[in-house]
């Protein structure tokens, strides 16, 4: 699976979504209403899970976004092409 | 904010929390016109103005049901339709179905019935809060204005809130244990920030600060997040008291905050309750936690709780029976209609609350388990025997539910479902219930267990929930 996917994967099984009927690209903290506070808690365990990292306090809280995600990520050296 | 002998400050906690506050005397007017058996329905966001309500409301002696202004326009038309309230406050565009007989007012937000029912509401009623949020009941809960008034005493006792605390709203207002932060702050006329900030952003923790927040509740999912967000090293300066109910929190988290709380010289609290009790029943000193860890506290000033076994026999210590709590802040009863709000006290200031547990020797109580085939997960009461119902509507197969105290979960068994099904299921389910799919777990077993009388072997499943 190409890493993004990984990523989506991880996102869609947090925020119990299907990956398939989500508008990536705008994708933000309470933007559906799958995704609040106790959503987003089980989504970074997903992503932690996913790629075998333990996230810092401040990008659990400032992971408001999958756009946000993708750069958050690349301060563990996980970049997506 | 004066309410008779309450007073509320409420501080905006950010701009928007403030949104709509105005309009107090037109609202008196208002409420003066409406026939004098009147029942409102407020539905509640995270907003000022939602409080400010329904203590207007409290003060006025006028019964205010609690209603989550996300519910669903279905929802919503079912209860207006089973309970007919002459006013109906927070109403926006998106609920509003065109069969609904209701007219706007000169206030925002408010509608008036055009056909008022008139049905007589007894007298003592004051509040009606709903008991299981997702699985669709009409039931509410019928509270006194004398359990109400009793209750945040009690609260405001147990937790030593003074004038100068300062709490901040994290649970839904709708919620009992919510409304109890803002009444219990109200009768020591303390103040309450208002935001609807999440914890899991960076405004709840900064508003915590500027605001001097003193006062912090939530219940366990709140503080698994609390402890994921390294609550131990924020600096929180003016925070003296945590407390914790809705739930069983594991002993490894209570000694964390415990700790984290000695450290800032403060204290928390473990507690319990039911809707039912307005809701507080119980409450554990801080100083009490290294040695009586694991308890849910001693019961609330002015009330007493007992063990009792099957027959409704008194037990004495240290023997497991279903919890029974005796005191002023007990319900009136439920309802399931208007018509049911003509009804007095049913319960005489008894409440069997459907909880299994012992008493030790100093008389703290401890909690063991669920004796209804009710569970609580996230924070929600969920009806197991409900969620069997709606496996089964999503796919055909018997399926057994148990709920796991430790792991605040639900485990589903079934012979019949395909492994790829899984997955959807459980999402399906989750969405139903409104929890984290997490909090389901869907398992395919050779048989489901039964007993020799025929019932489903509940017990053998719980033992299987337990492995993991």
């Amino acid at each position: 699976m190409a890493k993004i996917d990984e990523l989506k994967s991880a996102f869609a099984l947090g925020l119990g979504v299907d990956a398939e009927n989500i508008e990536w690209s705008t994708l933000e903290y309470r933007g559906i209403p799958e995704w609040d506070s106790v959503a987003h808690m089980t989504m970074v365990a997903e992503i932690e899970d996913a790629f075998d990292i333990m996230l810092d306090v401040d990008d659990v809280i400032g992971m408001s976004s999958f756009e946000v995600a993708i750069q958050i990520m690349a301060k563990y050296d996980i970049e997506f092409e | 904010m004066e309410f008779g002998d309450w007073s509320l400050d409420l501080i905006p906690g950010d701009t928007s929390s403030l949104k709509g506050i105005d309009s107090t005397h037109a609202f008196k007017i208002l409420l003066s016109d409406l026939p004098s058996s009147k029942l409102v329905f407020l539905l509640c966001d995270s907003s000022a103005l939602t409080i400010l309500r329904f203590f207007q409301l409290f003060e006025a002696r006028v019964p205010v049901a609690l209603i989550d202004a996300n519910i669903t326009p279905e929802r919503l038309g079912a209860l207006v339709h089973s309970y007919q309230p002459d006013l109906i406050i927070g109403l926006s565009e998106r609920l509003l179905p065109p069969e609904l007989n209701y007219l706007p007012t000169p206030i925002n937000g408010v509608w008036n019935v055009s056909k008022p029912n008139g049905g007589e509401i007894h007298p003592d009623l004051a509040v009606l809060l709903s008991t299981s949020g997702s699985t669709g009941s009409q039931k509410f809960v019928r509270l006194s204005r004398s359990n109400i008034l009793r209750n945040a005493e009690q609260i405001a006792q147990s937790l030593n809130i003074a004038a100068g605390n300062r709490a901040i709203t994290t649970l839904p207002f709708h919620y009992s244990f919510g409304m109890s932060v803002a009444t219990s702050h109200a009768a020591r006329g303390a103040a309450l920030v208002v935001t609807d900030k999440s914890i899991i952003t960076p405004d709840f923790w900064e508003i915590m600060n500027s605001q001097n927040v003193t006062f912090l509740v939530g219940v366990p999912q709140t503080f698994t997040m609390f402890k994921r967000l390294d609550f131990e090293s924020k600096d929180l300066t003016s925070l003296e008291v945590l407390a914790q109910a809705g739930g069983k929190l594991s002993d490894a988290l209570i000694t964390y905050f415990h700790d984290s709380m000695i450290k800032r010289g403060g204290n928390f609290h473990v507690m319990y309750g039911q809707t039912e009790a307005s809701p507080r029943i119980s409450c554990l000193p801080s100083a009490d936690i290294p040695s009586k860890l694991g308890s849910v506290g001693l019961p609330v000033a002015g009330g007493s709780l007992q063990v009792l076994d099957a027959e409704g026999t008194e037990l004495g210590p240290r023997s497991v029976g279903e919890i029974q709590y005796e005191g002023p802040n007990v319900m009136m009863g439920y309802t399931e209609s208007r018509v049911d709000l003509h009804q007095g006290d049913l319960h005489n200031s008894v409440l069997k609350t459907g909880d299994l547990g012992y008493l030790d020797e100093d008389g703290y109580l401890f909690l063991v388990g669920r004796s209804k085939r009710i569970a609580k997960i996230a924070g929600s009461r969920v009806s197991l025997d409900e969620i069997e119902s709606l496996l089964q509507s999503i796919v055909d197969g018997p399926f057994a539910a148990v709920s796991s105290l430790e792991f605040d979960d639900i485990t589903a068994f079934s012979s019949e479902v395909a492994t790829e099904e899984v997955a959807s299921i459980r999402q399906k389910l989750a969405r139903m219930l409104g929890v984290p799919p997490k909090l389901i777990n869907l398992r395919k077993v050779e048989a489901i267990p039964y007993l020799s009388n025929g019932k489903i072997d509940y017990s053998l499943l719980e033992d299987w929930a337990r492995e993991r």
